[in-house]
């Protein structure tokens, strides 16, 4: 568990390195990690754990580090989970917050952030593809409808992420229900 | 330094759904109500929020603690901020775990976790548009083209994603000012 605890912490660290642009960017990174790599997790549950995630207050990131923490070692997973998350950004954040100027100048920094931006897209659209391939794939046409009239809701509107799970899984609730009786 | 920590758990604790309402709730407080930042400084923020790695909340609080106290300032804001949603996270996670049995609760969830890969999606077409049209409003050609490169060589050598955005991140942003410097002027 002590070992475990070390993991969940170093790896978040790192992903939390990454996440420029919010919490999409890192939850198809600790799907391929936790997930692929370290099988702690499967498919499912971290999907469920985002979906939660996005229900709470606060940022998306940050609550999901807390559930995985909270599966694989209870409390102190969780404080690992934090950590790990917070930590990047804080000291970025306040180190920037003190050289802002020579920051935003910079052309060095200007470059690799362009970069980053662009490699980070690339990651990003590989692991939504497949994804949204496995909701094709299930066969189930319920959960089709239910993404594309959330994704295009989202994409096009401004309704707040917690009324769009909410609604789509209850309005799917109901049609499934009555399709099947 | 306690009205710090207290407007942040506020923060914290009202920012449902992600960025953009916790944007417009520190617009409300920090900025209109308390002053803490002038309007300029929070849209400077906001940049440096995209351009940084972590959630716009906690940069904003790290930026504005630190402004204030300095460190200690920078890490209980920090941690205001991201307690409410931790505290409840946990809690669901909990219940999760005693529902899990119930079929009912199963038959939601497979349905949540679409909502959700929907709302992944609309996000990542959001990244994909940051990154493909840059600062201007016109498609940027160099990096549709870095783009697709790079997605093949990450499909085909299937490298670890840390290490790949090192590597790309280096070479398309070298690439990018090279051919900015030398063909464009």
């Amino acid at each position: 568990m002590k070992s475990h605890c070390w993991k969940l912490f170093s790896t978040l660290l790192y992903l939390s390195a990454f996440t420029f642009g919010g919490g999409f960017v890192i939850i198809p990174l600790m799907q391929k990690r936790f997930v692929q790599d370290l099988g702690w997790l499967t498919d499912e549950e971290i999907l469920d754990m985002v979906a939660f995630a996005r229900s709470a207050p606060g940022a998306v990131t940050v609550n999901v580090a807390v559930q995985v923490g909270t599966h694989i070692a209870g409390i102190p997973g969780a404080l690992c989970g934090i950590f790990g998350t917070i930590i990047p950004p804080l000291l970025i954040l306040s180190a920037i917050s003190l050289f802002y100027d020579a920051f935003s100048s910079s052309f060095v920094i200007a470059a690799l952030l362009y970069g980053i931006r662009t490699s980070v897209a690339i990651v990003v659209a590989d692991a939504v593809a497949v994804m949204v391939g496995d909701i094709f794939r299930s066969k189930e046409y319920v959960r089709w409808g239910v993404m594309s009239v959330v994704f295009i809701l989202s994409l096009t509107t401004s309704i707040n992420t917690i009324w769009l799970l909410a609604g789509g899984t209850g309005i799917g609730a109901l049609i499934a229900g009555r399709s099947r009786s | 330094m306690s009205a710090l920590i207290f407007r942040f758990l506020y923060i914290g604790l009202f920012s449902i759904g992600g960025g953009l309402s916790a944007i417009s709730l520190i617009q409300d407080e920090i900025v209109e109500r308390l002053s803490w930042l002038t309007e300029e400084t929070l849209v400077d923020i906001l940049a440096i929020a995209e351009m940084t790695p972590g959630p716009i909340a906690v940069n904003a609080a790290s930026f504005v603690g630190m402004r204030l106290y300095g460190i200690p300032g920078a890490v209980l804001a920090t941690c205001a901020c991201i307690l409410p949603g931790c505290i409840i996270s946990f809690l669901i996670s909990r219940m999760n775990e005693k529902l899990y049995k119930n079929d009912r609760w199963q038959n939601g969830l497979k349905l949540l976790r679409a909502a959700v890969v929907g709302i992944i999606l609309s996000g990542s077409l959001v990244i994909l548009k940051n990154a493909l049209y840059g600062e201007g409003s016109e498609l940027n050609l160099l990096s549709v083209g870095c783009f697709f490169i790079g997605l093949a060589a990450y499909r085909y050598w299937k490298p670890s994603p840390m290490l790949f955005m090192m590597c790309s991140g280096v070479c398309i942003g070298g690439l990018h000012s090279f051919v900015t410097q030398f063909f464009l002027g």
